[in-house]
């Protein structure tokens, strides 16, 4: 049997994180989860992960902010952003998201279909 | 010394001359006479002229006094003329003054002709003042005129009894009247006065004027007047009491200001800065929003799973994911007003996507409507995202649509190419000079009040009955028309249909050409620039704008040929200037690609829009500078001068 993927799972919208976390379990993934750039950066430092998922516009530490750190830290991550938008145009955000790294963009809010075709394409691409 | 007398004199006898002459030398009156015998001789010197007085004989061989008394008269009137006779009678002394003769001497009484010649100079003198003084007045009162009549600002002012006495030309032009005085208990027929809102007539006592005469200095006074024919304009008014020098009044003075253009641009600006706010609240509910509506379609599709075939559940559920669709579509209009929407724009021409629209739409319409069109085909090209256009022509022409809902009416659809000229550009806060594509849409439909019109743009605002509409529709029509860089304006009249006009910048925007010749403009020397963009008519736009302004410019619509250029001579470049959206790889990834190949190549970012990019987070990737599109040659030729000059300094 394959060994079960590993996904960091960032996000500061409580009701959210814990939906997409059951969610992500429910698909057979192993799932850890963070409210927050920090969060993310401590864990990823301690364990690795296949995949990471993780919003935009958070506070104490910004989604764009967050995957430049990962990528200091290890340049090959497999990184999914997510916005929901607000205070910056959704697309461009994501377009950033995009040219810093990341390897699929999910506008919010989606449905199971487009995130796991996001999830596969990106890792399909690396296995 | 005293100037000599220089004095005319009509006389045949030569000794009588010298007698006179003597005469008045011997009072100290020095002489300087110019002596004529005859008609002609006279006649010959009056045509000369400049003489201080005249004095003439009566009874002449071929002429008398009283005939050259008639003739000065007429050539001269203002030269005194004294008859010295020796022979007059009582008759012809009176005829002689009746005719204008300033006095008479008798030759036998010469001892009278100096204290006459004296008073008449003295006289004389006088009128001469008088008649400077006078005509100093009169220029006075002609330049006082002229001043009224070439001010901007409106004068008017009364006599102490309330009657006007002075109503300049711009006066006149504000209160709807003609050059030609009209009796003041006729002007209420031409004009009402109101209460700055336009509604409350304005009571006498209030008017400005009235409160000056009764001796209120009034200041920055506001009313809105209303002529019969003419437009309605504010005035901004200050009056005060006048009083002459020993404090008596003599009436008072008002000065009108037209304020209209500024009015109506605060009200623009009152109602943007409303939009704003209001675009940044729905922002924000929208972030959340998607957030919330994210966790329910989530939860529904697990709740899905866990049902277990319970087709009761599985339809219930089926009905919130429904509802959450509803709701995800209801944001996205949302962010598209408040512009916080992805948006793809192209160099367009607008008449195709109208004209696609247009065809959509006559299927929906009711058939009592007709749809006209003028759609110029020549219209310029606009830097415009197809679908949004799309979308504002269905939601202009559905709204236009419902306005005529119970009777034949007409939708007048126009697309032109229009200058806008500074005048025109003061009175609107989002017009700059220069050439627009103007959209119009245009119904016959019930029209709207003023109350009405100020909150159409407003997000949920909505006169259908409840559930009827999602009040959204204008709200994104202004939001998308301002990320265009564009402008709306209405008329609308209650009972008399609306129109929208959309004004679109034009991508070959005329006034650049000024720009480019004002010298406001920093120019290149030769340095080296290749521009990216993979839209073929913008990167053809930047090679053209940077050449024409010195630079010498290499365009390039494919990133991939535009690395290739690069590694192969990293140094053939002194600057690029990129477009951020492309299709193969966007331009923070082509900065970082080239930033490779050359880490100390400056780069400048140039993108739709940009609420996330600012220059200092662009900066984290090597970028230095950011220009937001649509950029004039202006912007463009500064962006790539600064971060040119940057590069030099060490």
């Amino acid at each position: 049997m394959k060994p079960m993927i590993r996904i960091l799972l960032v996000d500061d919208d409580d009701l959210f994180r814990q939906m997409l976390h059951t969610t992500l379990k429910r698909f057979g993934y192993d799932v850890v989860a963070a409210r927050n750039g920090n969060e993310a950066l401590a864990l990823h430092q301690r364990e690795p992960f296949d995949l990471i998922m993780t919003d935009l516009i958070m506070p104490e530490k910004e989604g764009l902010e967050t995957i430049r750190d990962l990528r200091r830290q290890k340049p090959d991550m497999k990184i999914i952003a997510m916005s929901g938008g607000a205070r910056t145009i959704v697309g461009d955000h994501l377009k950033m998201a995009k040219a810093m790294g990341a390897a699929q963009v999910l506008a919010k809010p989606f449905s199971n279909q487009e995130m796991m075709e996001a999830i596969e394409a990106t890792l399909g691409k690396a296995q | 010394m005293e100037r000599p007398l220089h004095f005319l004199h009509l006389e045949d006898d030569p000794n009588d001359l010298e007698l006179v002459r003597a005469t008045l030398e011997s009072e100290g009156l020095m002489c300087d006479v110019e002596a004529a015998s005859s008609r002609e001789e006279f006649n010959a010197a009056l045509e000369r002229g400049g003489f201080d007085l005249i004095l003439s004989d009566f009874t002449l061989p071929d002429f008398d006094g009283l005939s050259a008394l008639r003739m000065s008269r007429a050539k001269a009137p203002e030269i005194p003329f004294i008859l010295v006779s020796g022979t007059m009678g009582e008759e012809a002394a009176i005829e002689s003054l009746q005719s204008g003769a300033t006095d008479y001497v008798l030759k036998h009484r010469l001892s009278r002709l100096v204290p006459a010649v004296r008073r008449t100079l003295r006289e004389s003198e006088e009128r001469g003042k008088r008649r400077q003084a006078e005509e100093a007045l009169q220029r006075e009162q002609q330049f006082l005129k002229a001043v009224l009549e070439s001010l901007e600002a409106g004068v008017v002012a009364c006599d102490s009894r309330g009657v006007l006495t002075v109503f300049n030309p711009a006066a006149r032009e504000f209160h709807g009247m003609s050059a030609t005085p009209i009796p003041s208990e006729e002007w209420a027929r031409h004009f009402d006065l109101y209460h700055p809102d336009g509604k409350t007539p304005m009571e006498k006592h209030a008017v400005p004027l009235f409160r000056a005469l009764q001796g209120e200095h009034v200041r920055g006074a506001e009313l809105m007047i209303v002529p019969k024919s003419g437009p309605a304009r504010t005035l901004l008014v200050s009056g005060q009491p006048i009083f002459d020098a020993g404090g008596t009044k003599l009436g008072a003075v008002v000065a009108l200001h037209d304020i209209t253009e500024r009015k109506q641009l605060e009200g623009q600006l009152q109602q943007a800065q409303k939009m704003e706010a209001i675009g940044q609240l729905a922002g924000g509910i929208a972030h959340d929003f998607n957030n919330i509506l994210g966790a329910i379609i989530g939860y529904t599709e697990l709740a899905k799973q866990d049902a277990d075939g319970n087709e009761a559940v599985l339809q219930s559920l089926e009905a919130v994911g429904t509802a959450s669709q509803r709701a995800t579509g209801l944001v996205r209009q949302i962010l598209a007003f408040s512009r916080q929407e992805d948006q793809e724009r192209k160099p367009i021409q607008l008449v195709q996507v109208i004209s696609e629209a247009l065809k959509l739409l006559r299927a929906t319409l009711p058939s009592a409507i007709e749809v006209r069109t003028t759609l110029d085909e020549t219209a310029s090209l606009v830097l415009a995202d197809a679908t949004q256009i799309h979308q504002i022509v269905m939601n202009l022409a559905t709204n236009a649509s419902h306005a005529m809902k119970d009777s034949p009416g007409v939708l007048d659809v126009k697309l032109t190419g229009i200058d806008v000229d500074a005048n025109f550009a003061r009175t609107q806060m989002d017009l700059r000079p220069g050439r627009y594509v103007r959209l119009s849409v245009s119904d016959t439909g019930h029209g709207m009040d003023r109350t009405t019109l100020d909150r159409i743009f407003e997000p949920f605002f909505t006169t259908k009955p409840p559930g009827k509409g999602s009040g959204m529709g204008l709200s994104t029509v202004l939001g998308i028309t301002k990320s265009h860089h564009g402008a709306i304006i209405v008329y609308s009249q209650p009972g008399e249909g609306t129109a929208f006009h959309l004004y679109f910048p034009a991508l070959d925007d005329v006034t650049e050409e000024v720009e480019l010749h004002s010298g406001a403009v920093p120019r290149g020397h030769g340095e080296r620039i290749l521009f990216v963009d993979d839209e073929e008519p913008l990167a053809q736009w930047g090679q053209n704008a940077l050449e024409r302004l010195g630079y010498d410019v290499t365009s390039r619509t494919d990133v991939l040929e535009a690395i290739a250029m690069m590694g192969e001579q990293p140094g053939r470049f002194d600057l690029v200037v990129t477009d951020m959206s492309m299709p193969v790889m966007n331009g923070v990834t082509l900065s970082q690609r080239l930033l490779q190949i050359r880490a100390d190549l400056p780069i400048i970012l140039t993108t739709g829009y940009v609420a996330s990019m600012t220059e200092a987070s662009v900066r984290e990737f090597g970028i230095r500078g950011l220009l937001v599109k649509p950029n004039t040659i202006q912007s463009l030729a500064e962006a790539v001068h600064r971060v040119l000059t940057q590069t030099k300094v060490p």
